[in-house]
C-alpha cells in the first residue's frame, strides 16, 4: 500500500505543472473582481499568419465602468479611445518603439476595455491592417 | 534425555516451524510483489502515455480556419464566441 502511495504522488507531482494552466497574469489581476466580467480570448486571429492574445474588462454596471475609467486614466466620452502601454501595465502610456507593448482600446458603449499583447512589429502591423480593412468594410456597407 | 539432546530437538522444532511459517507465506508474498508490480506498471504505461500528450507544445499551429485559440473567462455562462466577438468588435469601433 505505501509503494502504491509513493507512485500517486509521483504522479502527483509530475502532473501539477499541466494543471496550473497558463492564465495570463493580466487576466489573473483582474480576474476576482466581481464588478468586472473578465474574459481572455489567446490567438485571436488577425490574419492568416498573425494572432495576438487579447483580454477584456467588461464593467458589470455604470458605476463599474466609472471605477474603471478612473483606474484606466480615462477622460472625456469619446465612443472609444485607445493607447499604446507598457506590457506590464496598461494603464501606464508609452510610445511605439518596437518593443511589446499593449494595445489599449475602452470603448464607452460597450464599458469594456480591450487589451492586446503586441510582441512584434508584424502584430503591431497586422493589429492596424485589422482595424483599416474592418473599417472599410463597415464603410462599404453603409453606402 | 539429556540436555543436550533437548536443545538439539528444541532447535530442530524452531527450524521446522520457521520453514512452515515461510511456506505458509510465500503465496502470499508472491500475490502483494505481483500486485504491486501491476500498479507499477500501470502508472508507468498511463505517465507515459499522458505526459507526452499534457506537455505538448504550445506552439503547435492551430487551424487556419479557427479564429482563436483558446478562450477563459471568470464567468462561468459565458460563451467563448461572445469573447471572440468582442475583441474584433473592439477593434471596429477605433
Amino acid at each position: 500500500m505505501t509503494q502504491l502511495k509513493k507512485h500517486l504522488l509521483t504522479l502527483m507531482l509530475l502532473l501539477l505543472p499541466v494543471a496550473a494552466m497558463s492564465q495570463g497574469s493580466l487576466y489573473k489581476q483582474y480576474a476576482q473582481r466581481s464588478d468586472l466580467k473578465v474574459g481572455e480570448v489567446d490567438g485571436f486571429k488577425l490574419n492568416d499568419s498573425v494572432r495576438v492574445d487579447v483580454v477584456m474588462l467588461q464593467a458589470e454596471d455604470d458605476a463599474a465602468w466609472q471605477r474603471l475609467c478612473v483606474e484606466f486614466d480615462i477622460r472625456g466620452t469619446q465612443t472609444s479611445v485607445s493607447w499604446l502601454a507598457s506590457p506590464t501595465n496598461p494603464v501606464q502610456r508609452v510610445k511605439w518603439t518596437g518593443k511589446p507593448v499593449l494595445r489599449v482600446i475602452a470603448s464607452h458603449k460597450r464599458h469594456t476595455i480591450g487589451i492586446y499583447r503586441i510582441d512584434n512589429e508584424l502584430q503591431y502591423e497586422a493589429l492596424i491592417d485589422y482595424q483599416l480593412n474592418a473599417t472599410m468594410g463597415k464603410n462599404a456597407k453603409r453606402h | 534425555m539429556n540436555e543436550q539432546e533437548f536443545e538439539r530437538l528444541w532447535q530442530a522444532a524452531e527450524a521446522e516451524n520457521y520453514a512452515q511459517q515461510l511456506r505458509d507465506e510465500y503465496p502470499r508474498w508472491q500475490a502483494r510483489r505481483r500486485r504491486n508490480m501491476g500498479v507499477a506498471a500501470s502508472l508507468i504505461v498511463a505517465v507515459g502515455i499522458a505526459l507526452p500528450l499534457l506537455h505538448r507544445p504550445q506552439t503547435e499551429a492551430p487551424a487556419q480556419h479557427e479564429s482563436y485559440v483558446t478562450a477563459y473567462c471568470n464567468r462561468a455562462d459565458m460563451a467563448d464566441q461572445y469573447w471572440v466577438d468582442l475583441a474584433g468588435d473592439l477593434l471596429m469601433e477605433t
